[in-house]
């Protein structure tokens, strides 16, 4: 993975470290798009125990191909052990260790793909995160004309091609950075574009945070609790490699996976279960 | 630089020998100013810090520490350990304490941190921090730290800083090669930091267990089994074993017992019961230990009985108590072993599983009078086991049709030779059509007999009067009042006895706050969101004619938050069962009536109150995903599953063509967690067509793999589509159950849909 910036920082002494900082771009700073309209809200308002709303959701079942193709352990269900509404105004997703449909964990993936999507704007979560060795959660963006089943439809494109924006994902055994990166043909999956945050004595997987991205035309803008940590434009991706974050709106994707080439695989001493809590999910667009 | 002491003799498990000072904990009686201890964080880094000394343990190789400046994680000196062979003869481990000479205080840290790095990779025995060669009393360790050869940051939380004002043991080790040729060890950067990332997950004393014992007044019993477990900053969970001293414990009634800052437990009263519990830094701890009254006249006394029937106390000289063996477990009526504590009875129930018995040896005893489980569907029984975990099952059937109508249960003891009570619980499974007038009891089924030597006494049903529990504990104690003036509190308390009975009794004089005159009992546990079934038996007299109280539960101290509903009792005595959800959380919660509102008499009896299961009313979950056949050919297997939609509703439809085995056509959905002795409700929608017009298939659960262990049923199915409700009893554990349907014994069309699995 290239990592374009690290920024390591204390959310309670973030002006302090600001001004030690020489980035580009003002980051660090909370500057963003100022024209900004909400176009979509979950706010996962609900009784505890409640599915989460199909008019904007949809679920990943299974093992996919080759474990989502990263080798994850879990599988994925739509059962309320898994994903639901906690009944305080948050979705929570629960990765499990159990043995289920021959896997050893379970869990689950969302996706708001052909219900919510959107080219261009403010995509934000309000999440607590999951923790532990072996855990992986992610907020993430695909293209909306992705190609879910090998095929000659020209009107879909197969992944990396398509583009991927993951607003956040982290390893559990790091549970005090979050990485931003987009993937697309010829940077993706090790050699991603990615920028880090760190947080100083403190970690993701013990209280809310605000991850956000801001996506403009041929760049895009990397938040974290209103505070912008990284920008990753066309001149960061390889020479000659393809910008596909032009071409068609993206649909938004929360899941929590269990082992894989990303993360590495649980152990015994992984505290399970974890829950992803996600307060809200939130998408503007850009005002003209 | 290099300090070495070599010290009088100690074992390698050092708590058997020390004496614990209690220093620290002492009071300061002649009111001397408070000393001030150094906070000093740094306990190694590149020398050893203000006041560090070290000394070897006496048995160990004690030449084995050294400094090095070659290897070091940073700066210019590491501490390393030569551990020598396991059979070298200057002594086989290396270890010892890091002691400073005058105290430090701790307070502001939360963990003690340092890096580590070994010639090969290693398993350390035991690191931590408390320990000194004059005490131990806030003694910290983990055992089996991994240590590689790259340099790593390794953590010893800090269990509850608070209690660490003048701390003198700042790091100390013992460690044997795993293979038992020497190799290196270093330590570096060792000192205190007050981190945000180790979280507190879980902790333990009595090593999580519950335990119930007899109260003895002037016993004393030291809290043991203290641990906690740790989400470290590398998200992975860390067992630390404590001493009980970092813990805080609460006693639920402080006449019957007092526990000190050291976790020793002092019994003031025989009479009464107290529940002792603890936290660390504010998390409940799991374990408790239950002080219970003891009263010689709680056992039961069957010596005037003319038949055998229940309770059983194997009193009477006349009857004919007849236990029979069965696979090798000998049994007679015999004198108790230890009378006293719990039991005070002469004789009871001996049974001796000998050694080379078959697994299930046990006994079985004819009852004159069949068990009534009409009332209750729980048994108490009091046992004398050798060792703690053993398992009883205590069964009832007709011995007329023997094992295909016994209900059984099974409950572990968790104290060694000494009398128990344990509860066996038949909920849901009793048949009222059925005579249960034999018992049937197998100690440690599964494994054969060693000769151990097992005890019985005291066999009865649980007290069923205060009208439909139906489940659930009463978490109150002496809820009936029948143990007297124990347990509960205020100065509304004030039990009387009429007739055998005993109740709570007032008569307000004059009204006022309805607190004015309350009766409470504390010590709950509850939780916020928590619901509770509050049942209990009021009446008022003739001359009052009715008046009104309120019952409910709350916070023991202020603010009082309460759940609580005013009712009016009237001279007919009335079970009032109120539904309440708690909108607060403490542990010394407590249930509450509040009798000063109004006057005249007030009798409360009978009160219970039962934590609601999750589930509720509708009941239980299903374990089952698509049982309803909607989500398509999804989630469930074999050949017979062929889902098909018709009117918008979808069904799993087999024909068979030709009759075989009845796993030769089969329906499975699998990974269902099962365990032995637990009982499910299958429930499933099921038809065949007109030109079939009947045919049998079979439903079940149990094994996916061989032995494809099951329980399960024929049923016949008609064109009418049946709804089936089956209650299996499960004779297997597995995390990959299965309900399986088998079809192809019978020849014709199948359709089956709504299929659901309740645990009850």
């Amino acid at each position: 993975m290239k990592i374009k910036n690290v920024i390591s920082k204390s959310i309670a002494f973030a002006f302090i470290a600001i001004a030690m900082l020489s980035c580009n771009d003002d980051e660090g700073s909370s500057i963003g798009l100022t024209n900004l309209n909400l176009v979509f809200e979950d706010d996962f308002n609900g009784e505890a125990g409640a599915a989460i709303n199909s008019e904007f959701w949809n679920f990943d079942i299974g093992t996919g191909q080759n474990g989502w193709g990263n080798q994850e352990l879990q599988y994925y269900t739509d059962r309320p052990e898994n994903v639901s509404l906690d009944g305080q105004g948050n979705m929570v997703i629960t990765a499990r260790r159990e043995n289920f449909q021959g896997s050893a964990f379970t869990s689950a993936r969302i996706n708001t793909r052909d219900k919510v999507e959107q080219q261009y704007g403010r995509f934000e979560a309000r999440i607590q995160m999951p923790g532990g060795r072996g855990v992986w959660p992610a907020f993430w963006m695909l293209g909306s004309n992705i190609e879910t089943e090998p095929d000659d439809d020209p009107a879909t494109i197969a992944w990396p091609f398509v583009g991927e924006i993951d607003v956040t994902e982290m390893r559990g055994q790091e549970p005090f950075r979050t990485i931003g990166s987009i993937h697309g043909p010829g940077y993706s999956g090790g050699g991603a574009i990615s920028g880090e945050l760190d947080l100083e004595d403190e970690r993701f997987d013990t209280e809310f945070h605000e991850f956000a991205i801001e996506w403009s035309p041929d760049f895009i803008d990397y938040f974290i609790d209103g505070i912008r940590f990284n920008r990753i434009t066309k001149d960061d991706i390889p020479n000659g490699a393809d910008w596909v974050f032009d071409d068609q709106p993206f649909f938004i994707l929360l899941n929590v996976a269990v082992g894989g080439t990303f993360v590495g695989f649980p152990v015994d001493s992984t505290p399970l279960p974890q829950q992803m809590i996600v307060d809200y999910v939130r998408i503007y667009e850009i005002a003209n | 630089m290099k300090k070495i002491f070599t010290t009088k003799k100690l074992s390698y498990l050092i708590a058997t020998l020390f004496l614990v000072f209690n220093y620290g904990c002492q009071p300061d009686d002649e009111n001397l100013p408070e000393a001030t201890f150094p906070n000093i964080a740094d306990v190694f880094i590149d020398s050893f810090s203000a006041g560090l000394q070290y000394a070897a343990f006496g048995t160990s190789k004690v030449t084995a520490f050294d400094v090095d400046s070659d290897i070091t994680f940073q700066g210019d000196l590491a501490m390393r350990f030569d551990i020598p062979n396991t059979n070298d003869p200057e002594g086989g481990f290396a270890g010892g304490v890091f002691t400073t000479g005058v105290g430090r205080n701790l307070t502001d840290y939360n963990v003690l941190t340092f890096y580590a790095r070994a010639s090969k990779g290693e398993t350390i025995n035991q690191i931590g921090f408390g320990l000194t060669f004059e005490g131990e009393t806030f003694r910290t360790q983990v055992n089996g730290i991994q240590v590689g050869t790259a340099w790593q940051k390794y953590f010893i939380p800090i269990p509850n800083s608070a209690r660490l004002t003048q701390e003198r043991g700042m790091l100390w080790i013992a460690e044997a090669a795993d293979d038992g040729s020497s190799y290196q060890l270093w330590i570096d950067e060792v000192k205190f930091e007050n981190l945000n990332t180790i979280i507190l997950e879980s902790a333990q004393i009595l090593n999580g267990a519950d335990q119930v014992t007899a109260a003895s007044a002037g016993s004393t019993i030291t809290i043991d089994g203290t641990s906690a477990t740790y989400n470290l900053p590398s998200g992975v969970l860390q067992s630390l074993t404590t001493t009980a001293a970092y813990f805080d414990y609460i006693s639920s009634n402080e006449s019957v017992a007092t526990v000190d800052e050291l976790g020793v437990v002092s019994v003031l009263s025989d009479s009464g019961s107290s529940i002792i519990s603890a936290t660390l830094n504010g998390l409940e701890a799991d374990g408790s230990i239950t002080f219970m009254d003891v009263d010689a006249s709680g056992n039961v006394d069957d010596s005037a009985n003319t038949e055998i029937m229940l309770p059983i106390g194997f009193e009477s000289s006349t009857l004919a108590y007849n236990p029979v063996e069965f696979g090798g477990a000998p049994s007679a009526v015999a004198a108790n072993p230890q009378v006293g504590g719990l039991n005070n009875s002469n004789n009871v129930l001996r049974t001796q599983k000998v050694t080379g018995s078959e697994t299930f040896a046990g006994m079985i005893m004819d009852l004159d009078v069949s068990v009534d489980f009409s009332g209750s569907e729980q048994v108490t029984a009091l046992v004398f086991a050798p060792e703690a975990g053993t398992t009883v099952l205590l069964g009832f059937e007709d011995g007329a049709i023997g094992q295909a109508s016994q209900v059984s249960a099974t409950a572990t003891t968790t104290v060694s030779n000494q009398w128990q009570e344990l509860t066996f619980d038949y909920t849901g499974t009793t048949n009222p059509a059925t005579s249960y007038n034999r018992m049937v009891l197998i100690y440690n089924n599964g494994t054969p007999g060693d000769d151990s030597v097992y005890f019985m006494d005291d066999i009865q049903l649980t007290d069923g009067d205060g009208g439909g529990g139906g489940g659930g504990d009463n978490l109150l104690i002496n809820g009936d009042f029948e143990q007297g003036m124990t347990v509960w509190e205020g100065n509304g308390f004030n039990v009387q006895t009429d007739g055998g009975n005993s109740f709570n009794f007032v008569d307000v004089a004059t009204a006022g706050d309805p607190f004015a005159v309350n009766l409470s009992q504390r010590g709950l546990d509850i939780s916020d969101g928590d619901t509770f079934t509050l049942t209990f038996d009021a009446s008022t007299d003739a001359a009052t004619g009715s008046r009104t109280m309120i019952a409910g539960i709350g916070l023991f101290e202020a603010p009082f938050t309460n759940q609580a509903m005013e009712v009016t009792v009237t001279d007919v005595t009335q079970t009032f069962t109120i539904e309440l959800t708690a909108n607060f959380t403490s542990t010394d919660s407590r249930v509450l009536f509040d009798m000063g509102a109004d006057t005249g008499v007030l009798v409360i009896d009978n009160v219970i109150l039962e934590l609601n299961d999750g589930g509720g009313g509708g009941g239980g979950d299903n374990e089952l995903t698509n049982g309803d056949f909607e989500q398509g050919m999804t989630v469930w297997e074999g050949n017979g599953f062929n889902v098909q939609t018709d009117g918008g509703n979808s069904f799993n439809f087999v024909d068979v063509a030709t009759a075989g085995d009845p796993f030769a056509v089969n329906l499975s959905q699998r990974g269902l967690i099962i365990n032995s002795g637990e009982t499910f409700t299958l429930t499933f929608d099921a038809s065949t067509d007109a030109a079939t017009g009947s045919r049998t298939m079979i439903a079940g659960i149990g094994l996916f793999v061989a032995p494809f262990t099951n329980q399960s049923m024929e049923v016949t199915v008609t064109e009418t589509t049946q709804t089936f409700t089956l209650e299996l009893t499960a004779d297997f554990t597995t995390t990959d159950g299965r309900v399986l349907f088998d079809m192809g014994a019978d020849t014709g069309v199948l359709v089956i849909d709504n299929v659901s699995l309740v645990q009850n």
